[in-house]
């Protein structure tokens, strides 16, 4: 086995969120993708082990939502649904139990919007639900803002996981203030901090795992790639190369050059003297 | 009895909730059902009973970010 090698496998390293034990640090969405069939490809290659879902109103000629459920089914990933479309507390509470009840788990990705515009969430209806959430033993994974107060909030009140974004949901602009996720990571040290929303390359993904954070959300940035299975790959990539080098320790940066070249045995140098 | 299910004017005879889903045709496996924004659990729908005005919500899985 190579060195390279071996180093990858290092990179096999195994976390867990709320008890349940991963090894991939990839979570993907499901929506948007050209087809289905290109969807279950696309989660099978990434290697992702937990998939975000959702719910939304059927008429009966649907048959209930039985096709696309049967799909992610039988991917056999970690199930996660979502709150999107909420806005008040009281609808994401509402719609987190509907979850738990079809989907058959106390996973709950927290989304409460406060603002159409950029989809930002609403840092107010967000704690309160999670509040409510959580003694109704809900295992809350919150999708917030970057902001570190709400973000210690969260976390004080018993939730594991907390999911700021790098920026809005969709708009693919990857890590817009690497100082305050980096802050987060600083003051949050036993959190699980994974980035969610605004990741479009997979360069965002890796820089997410060099700051230390646990772990990526992707959607739209697989979903809307030209070759999505492709773009899947590429991001499982970034996401073990960044944890990789998060794991082996950057050098810190300089604000000087420094020689790489050992100086001593320069050739040529009495000739720079004489000149 | 009038009632909107998820947001469409309906006009129902029973009131038990078992009973409208099945009159508008909705397979039970695979849905969740809120009243007024309130969920209510499939073990209690057989008891439910829907009152003149309210407002159902029929949900199922779907794609999701």
């Amino acid at each position: 086995m190579s060195s390279l090698q071996l180093k990858v496998d290092r990179v096999s390293d195994s976390w867990s969120v709320y008890g349940v034990q991963l090894n991939s640090r990839l979570f993907l969405g499901t929506a948007r993708y050209p087809s289905p069939a290109i969807m279950e490809e696309a989660i099978q290659e990434s290697g992702a082990e937990v998939v975000t879902t959702s719910l939304r109103r059927q008429s009966p000629a649907s048959k209930g939502g039985q096709s696309i459920w049967d799909r992610i089914s039988k991917l056999g990933c970690h199930v996660l649904p979502n709150t999107a479309g909420c806005h008040t507390a009281r609808e994401a509470v509402t719609l987190a139990q509907m979850s738990r009840e079809i989907f058959d788990t106390n996973w709950i990705k927290l989304e409460v919007t406060g603002d159409e515009y950029n989809l930002q969430p609403n840092p107010y209806e967000l704690i309160t639900a999670t509040e409510k959430l959580l003694a109704l033993d809900f295992e809350v994974f919150a999708y917030c803002t970057d902001d570190l107060v709400v973000c210690q909030r969260l976390h004080n009140l018993g939730c594991e996981v907390i999911m700021p974004w790098g920026s809005p949901i969709g708009t693919g602009k990857g890590l817009i203030n690497t100082y305050a996720l980096a802050t987060l990571r600083d003051r949050l040290p036993e959190a699980k901090l994974l980035v969610d929303a605004g990741i479009g390359l997979p360069s965002h993904a890796a820089t997410a795992l060099e700051l230390g954070y646990d772990g990526v959300l992707v959607n739209t940035a697989v979903a809307t790639a030209d070759d999505p299975v492709a773009m899947a790959m590429a991001i499982s990539h970034a996401v073990r190369a960044g944890r990789l080098a998060y794991l082996a320790g950057p050098m810190a940066p300089s604000e000087t050059a420094h020689a790489s070249t050992p100086i001593v045995g320069t050739p040529f140098w009495q000739a720079k003297v004489r000149n | 009895m009038h009632i909107l299910v998820n947001g469409d004017d309906v006009d129902v005879t029973s009131h038990r909730l078992t009973n409208i889903l099945e009159t508008l045709g909705y397979q039970c496996n695979k849905i969740v059902v809120a009243v007024n924004q309130e969920f209510v659990a499939k073990e209690s729908w057989s008891d439910y009973l829907i009152e003149d005005g309210d407002c159902l919500d029929v949900l199922s899985p779907i794609e999701g970010g």
